[in-house]
């Protein structure tokens, strides 16, 4: 028997305006087209097909084992744009705009080392060139490249990660975590083949 | 010119009022007026270190806030005369600190003394910060073990981010100081080696401080370790010094004892 275990980032959300819902998922759709959706209320035919149309994953008015913690609110009105949520602050959750096409922030370049307490929250890809030390974290909605020493967190929702050997960090690519036992190879490169993630070697001049 | 040091560690119980102490006192022996000043509002402990805890009568809390004269809190170290130190608070807590008075404080013991030495309290919060917000240059203390390194870490972080000298857009210099090192431990591969944390820290390592046990009974006698011209951890205090104050001196790293009697006795033969 095979089995997997997986961190799911999970949005629970009401549907008790339906224009409301489908302005508020095209506009984070980049956000969150990789999670699954908790809907909470009555989900009509028409809202069916929205989410059907953007191939989003979606549970309707499922118990969800929550244990009542890290749940993380957006909320849909502009008067809360003020909200303090760190990922307000950096990519922008909410929006007056159409949202035409997945809009990334440009590739964010971490110079130094990255130090225990410091938080690296990007909509786009992140490259970091020095080391990132126990304590510190880079989350990207992107692809993530560190070419120093990984001893803290990586989570990447981009298209892929580029990673030398670390058995401290902690790796996830689309919420699973990655084993740093399988980080073999002296720059390893993690993505998607199918539905399977996988570790392949990459060599810096192929990177060049 | 008048430099101002912080003393930095992140966690507490590392050796950083030692240090203070130390590289105080070995400061005044390169005959350079220096003042060493206890930043760890409601904990003093540098005064004991120094021997100097009977002669408190005013503090820095009480000159920021104009009860006293500067003149009146500072007291003159009975090991040297070009050392003086200035107590913390033991009554109050870290809350009654002010960035406008501390750099009045400050710019006042720059116009009289060549180092002014500030021995930060252990953690990040708002003594820290206060701490660090007028100093020129850091120097972090660690001891070698995992815990006390990224605690470090996290207070570079912040040093980076909150002094004054950043705000200003320059950069505020940072040495590292290994303190307690054991280098047998080292060779058992039951300590990290000093590259080791200079890989993960990333700063210039200003000396190595072996481990000593003569400095808990120098401390507890109110005697710097420094005084003891036969202790290795002495020694290496005194090396530190020299290179605070420009001196060019080799960076010593401790080594490993060739391992029992049997081991000392070939050393002695060879």
């Amino acid at each position: 028997m095979k089995c997997r275990q997986y961190n799911v980032k999970i949005f629970e959300i009401g549907l008790d305006d339906p224009n409301s819902f489908r302005d508020f998922i095209d506009a984070n759709l980049v956000l969150i087209k990789n999670h699954l959706l908790s809907l909470k209320g009555t989900l009509d035919e028409t809202t069916k097909e929205f989410l059907d149309e953007r191939g989003l994953k979606y549970v309707c008015n499922m118990e969800l084992p929550l244990p009542g913690r890290g749940v993380n609110e957006f909320c849909l009105t502009k008067s809360d744009e003020s909200s303090d949520s760190k990922a307000e602050e950096s990519s922008s959750v909410i929006t007056d705009e159409e949202p035409e096409e997945f809009k990334m922030d440009p590739l964010k370049i971490v110079k130094g080392p990255l130090r225990s307490g410091q938080y690296i929250q990007h909509n786009g890809d992140v490259l970091s060139t020095d080391r990132i030390n126990s304590g510190a974290k880079i989350a990207a909605m992107g692809s993530v490249v560190a070419l120093g020493k990984v001893d803290g967190d990586i989570s990447s929702a981009g298209d892929c990660i580029i990673i030398t050997p670390t058995k401290k960090g902690n790796i996830l690519f689309h919420g699973t975590r990655i084993d740093g036992e399988k980080l073999i190879f002296p720059l390893n490169l993690i993505r998607f083949e199918g539905d399977d993630i996988v570790i392949k070697p990459i060599s810096k001049k192929e990177f060049n | 010119m008048s430099k101002v040091i912080a003393v930095i560690s992140g966690k507490g119980g590392v050796g950083k009022t030692t240090t203070t102490a130390n590289i105080g006192l070995g400061i005044a022996m390169q005959m350079k007026q220096c003042v060493v000043v206890d930043f760890d509002i409601g904990q003093r402990n540098l005064d004991m270190i120094l021997g100097l805890e009977n002669r408190v009568v005013y503090d820095m809390v009480q000159v920021m806030d104009g009860e006293a004269a500067l003149d009146q809190a500072l007291i003159r170290s009975k090991a040297n005369r070009n050392l003086h130190f200035l107590p913390a608070s033991q009554t109050k807590d870290k809350s009654v600190l002010e960035s406008a008075k501390i750099k009045q404080l400050l710019d006042e013991l720059k116009k009289k003394f060549e180092y002014v030495i500030l021995d930060a309290p252990a953690g990040i919060e708002s003594g820290f910060e206060h701490t660090i917000e007028f100093a020129d240059s850091a120097i972090v203390v660690v001891n070698p073990e995992v815990s006390s390194i990224r605690d470090s870490d996290r207070a570079i972080g912040i040093l980076d981010s909150k002094s004054q000298l950043v705000k200003d857009g320059k950069e505020v210099e940072k040495k590292l100081i290994i303190n307690r090192f054991d280098p047998d431990m080292v060779e058992k591969g039951e300590m990290l080696d000093s590259d080791d944390i200079l890989e993960i820290l990333g700063i210039e390592l200003l000396g190595i401080v072996p481990e000593d046990k003569g400095v808990i009974d120098a401390s507890n006698q109110g005697q710097p370790i420094i005084m003891n011209e036969k202790s290795q951890a002495g020694k290496a205090y005194k090396r530190i010094s020299k290179r605070i104050c420009g001196n060019k001196t080799p960076i010593v790293k401790p080594k490993a004892s060739k391992g029992g009697i049997m081991g000392r006795l070939k050393g002695i033969f060879s």
